[in-house]
């Protein structure tokens, strides 16, 4: 990345601080409203999300299942596309890993537990490429189609899971648990943090490097920049926007995946809260920049596992505040680069309207 | 106060912008009845002029008069009120609603804020009657003819009965009926009173249209003439002063192409028009080696159908397209490219540059493989930037480096970057659809010269241009299109502008 780009980047992510320090203080007013001290409510947040080593290593693995899917739907969003449907992707990916996993070959580790995060990202890459086929070939919004198919993959799944997957003696619907070589280790001792963390490492840097250092992430930018123009320069549009779009899904698939192995050890119905869609709040807030996203996950982690600690340290407040407050980062964030947009808008047409008057020297 | 004042009078408006003087002192007048041309070159301060005028900006000295009282500056509002009607160069219709549903949208406000919608319609039929302007009220915009869209604009601003009309380069885009409908319906609103101001540059239009002329450059009035007393020669070296000389349709160069080999062969190719383009038909022509062919005619002959469905961007239906006597029309633009074709299109921010990238990356996208650009794949930062420092100095680009997005350059340099991306490769045919449209003095200048230089080295270049001057100063040879076939074939040494215009307008081949 060039100078410019980082400082693009960072002035960016002081976007994103701002809204997320607007969020906090509407949350304390919000706090103080019902009669609550934020400072003591916050503090009881802070310490459950990061008050010991157990506690910062629950908070990253929180973060995990939300990390993989953002950094797919920022690729996607690099192309110009909005894959809503991560969370559906995220489905599709953690069962076609459970297949391999309880189906396949039992391999040692890491072959097994690597060819079934690898049939994870496939899943979800396929199930992406369908609205990218749809949207390359038939102008069909992505927008509509990976958000419907979120329900058909969710029923797909719980169809499984009830159906011809069903463990026996089990209270909630699940599958029976994958073979031990295919678990992902702890690699922190006295934490949870298991080695999908250094797979999802892996996969921001990775983004980051197709984005800015590879002639497809230069082609999908071109497209998400101008389509028309890509096309008439000769890049292969429709191709590049399947690519962008399954490409996105096989992150969020991999989410799953990382889900089924590191820490369920199974298939569960409804084992991802909607981290598909906090995922896109998540892209929104890291400003598509992979270490922008790691952060933003860390916090939506930090606030899904402090909530906790919040509900605890101040009587009868819910721990649905957590939400409430990352809904508020991201509208803030909204209104913000809106309104920069539209001051930038005004400041373009009246210089633009001064070069029409001075003439377009050059 | 004299006894009769003009019914508009600017008086000593000045106006400067960060870096420029864009009007200097200008004094300006229009009598009612008159048509009165505004006319310079781009950047010679017409734009700032209309928009002191329009209230848009307020004039840092200055005054404008209407009937000699002196009008508020820096308010729209205050020309609506004072009768000024603008028709703007750039149409402010929706697409896809109805004429008469744009007719009657501005009805709550401005000048027509107390006219009733009814009103508004019985208005709208008188007009359409009394200049003939049959129009079908019900379809909607978007079906309808750049000249029927401008009926509309027109219809829309006389709707509010306005005493000044200023119109800014009607008839740019029009055909030669068209515009001579325009110009004897306002002939005639000049005949019942309003005071016409016409901007423009097409010297001839202006000479014949209008009673008087004002000449602009670099922000000063340079004169003011009856149109009657000068010709098209002396106004255009009042227009662009002491730099006209040099360039001139004479600089072609005079090569012999008829020995040379032949690059480029079309041959009996159609192309179906799709709704907002023109179908073309049985066209053949063939384009040699180190030779420039113009493709001219009337805006809407199918020449950007043509020259956009050879560049591969649009399917030809049939015939055949031979690039060294190998037939490239099923070919994808990419595998064109590889053989050596280049395509500059004619909507630069459209389809030519993709706005959000650095000028750096722009120019990469057009590279081959073998400059080494993104060998396997990846991207060498380093090479993309010099290779990006080497086009911006051969082809002159001004930019503040190659890390800015190439959208915040101004359209002369955009157009040399797509110049520079195309002509990177050392093509051996190029394709140029409007090179130089809406471009300044130097930077047209630069992009003829880069686009002869391709042709000296040995390329054989097409260029598609409604302007025919840039034609006969650029083409050896000239093929005219009518209605989406070729009319017409003509060596541009020996035939005059006038002859040409004749053949674009349907007149016999020379």
């Amino acid at each position: 990345m060039t100078a410019s780009g980082l400082a693009g980047a960072a002035r960016g992510l002081a976007f994103s601080a701002g809204a997320l320090l607007l969020a906090l203080a509407t949350a304390g007013l919000l706090l103080a409203a019902a009669g609550q001290d934020p400072v003591v409510s916050f503090q009881g947040m802070v310490e459950t999300a990061f008050g010991s080593t157990y506690a910062i290593g629950n908070t990253i693995m929180k973060a995990l299942p939300r990390l993989l899917p953002a950094l797919g739907i920022a690729l996607a969003l690099r192309a110009g596309l909005w894959n809503i449907g991560a969370e559906g992707q995220i489905y599709v990916g953690a069962a076609a890993c459970t297949a391999v996993a309880l189906f396949g070959p039992l391999l040692p580790f890491p072959l097994g537990a690597g060819l079934a995060l690898v049939a994870a990202m496939a899943a979800g890459a396929a199930w992406a490429a369908v609205p990218g086929v749809l949207r390359a070939y038939r102008g069909i919004s992505e927008v509509i189609t990976t958000l419907m198919l979120v329900y058909v993959a969710i029923q797909l799944t719980n169809w499984l899971i009830e159906g011809p997957w069903l463990v026996e003696n089990s209270t909630w619907p699940a599958t029976p648990m994958v073979p031990e070589a295919f678990r992902l280790p702890r690699i922190w001792p006295g934490t949870l943090v298991n080695a999908g963390v250094v797979v999802a490492l892996f996969a921001a840097v990775l983004t980051g490097l197709i984005v800015t250092r590879t002639t497809f992430g230069l082609w999908i930018r071109a497209v998400g920049g101008n389509e028309r123009a890509s096309a008439v320069i000769g890049l292969p549009r429709r191709r590049l926007i399947v690519a962008a779009l399954a490409a996105s899904g096989a992150f969020a698939g991999l989410a799953g995946g990382v889900e089924v192995l590191g820490i369920r050890g199974r298939l569960l119905e409804g084992f991802s809260p909607g981290y598909g869609f906090e995922a896109i709040a998540i892209a929104l807030l890291g400003r598509l920049n992979p270490a922008g996203i790691v952060a933003a996950a860390l916090l939506f982690g930090a606030l899904d596992a402090g909530a906790a600690g919040l509900q605890v340290a101040s009587a009868g407040i819910s721990s649905a505040i957590a939400p409430v407050i990352q809904a508020l980062a991201v509208a803030y964030l909204l209104a913000g680069l809106g309104g920069a947009r539209l001051i930038a808008r005004r400041r373009e047409a009246r210089s633009a309207l001064a070069r029409a008057g001075a003439g377009d020297r050059g | 106060m004299t006894s009769d004042p003009p019914l508009l009078e600017i008086d000593g408006v000045s106006k400067a912008f960060p870096g420029v003087l864009a009007n200097d002192a200008i004094a300006f007048d229009l009598n009612a009845g008159e048509i009165h041309a505004l006319i310079g070159e781009n950047g010679a301060g017409k734009t700032t002029l209309m928009g002191i005028l329009f209230g848009l900006h307020r004039p840092d000295a200055g005054r404008i008069l209407v009937d000699g009282a002196p009008m508020a500056s820096g308010d729209p509002h205050q020309a609506i009120l004072h009768g000024i009607g603008f028709v703007q160069q750039h149409y402010s219709l929706i697409p896809t609603l109805s004429v008469m549903e744009n007719l009657v949208l501005g009805s709550r406000y401005g000048a027509l804020a107390s006219v009733g919608r009814r009103e508004i319609v019985a208005r709208v039929e008188a007009i359409a009657a009394r200049y003939g302007l049959s129009l079908d009220m019900d379809a909607t915009v978007e079906s309808l003819s750049v000249g029927e869209q401008q009926h509309v604009e027109l219809i829309k601003s006389l709707v509010a009965r306005p005493r000044i009309l200023i119109l800014d380069e009607p008839g740019a885009l029009l055909s030669a009926e068209e515009a001579a409908r325009l110009w004897s319906i306002l002939r005639d609103l000049a005949d019942s009173g309003v005071g016409v101001i016409l901007i423009g540059h097409e010297l001839e239009e202006v000479l014949a249209v209008a009673d008087r002329v004002t000449v602009l450059r670099q922000g000063r009035v340079v004169a003011t003439v009856a149109a009657a007393d000068v010709d098209v020669a002396a106004l255009g070296a009042l227009m662009v002063g002491d730099i006209a000389a040099t360039e001139h349709p004479g600089d072609a160069p005079a090569a012999d192409p008829a020995a040379a080999e032949t690059a480029l062969v079309v041959r009996d190719v159609s192309v179906r028009g799709e709704p907002g383009t023109v179908a073309v038909r049985d066209v053949s022509l063939a384009v040699r080696r180190g030779e420039v062919l113009g493709i001219a005619g009337l805006a809407g002959s199918g020449q950007v159908t043509l020259i956009e469905a050879l560049a591969g961007v649009r399917p030809i239906d049939s015939g055949h397209l031979l690039m060294h006597g190998e037939d490239i029309r099923d070919l994808g633009i990419r595998e064109r490219q590889a053989r050596g074709l280049a395509f500059v299109p004619a909507d630069r921010g459209r389809d030519g540059l993709i706005g959000p990238l650095s000028l750096a990356d722009n120019l990469a996208l057009g590279a081959r493989a073998s400059d080494g650009l993104a060998p396997g794949g990846l991207l060498r930062r380093r090479a993309i930037d010099r290779h990006a420092r080497a086009l911006i100095e051969r082809f002159g680009i001004r930019a503040a480096g190659p890390g800015v997005p190439v959208a915040t350059l101004s359209g002369g340099n955009q157009q040399k970057a797509i110049l520079a991306r195309e002509l990177s490769r050392d093509p051996e045919v190029i394709l140029a659809c409007y090179p130089t449209r809406g471009l300044d003095f130097a930077a047209t200048k630069a992009i003829h010269d880069d686009l002869r230089r391709a042709a000296e080295r040995g390329a054989a270049v097409l260029v598609v241009s409604i302007d025919l001057g840039e034609l006969l100063g650029l083409a050896h040879r000239l093929v005219v299109m009518q209605g989406g076939r070729v009319t017409g074939e003509v060596e541009t040494a020996r035939i005059s502008a006038a002859e040409v215009g004749v053949m674009m307008g349907g007149g016999a081949a020379a």
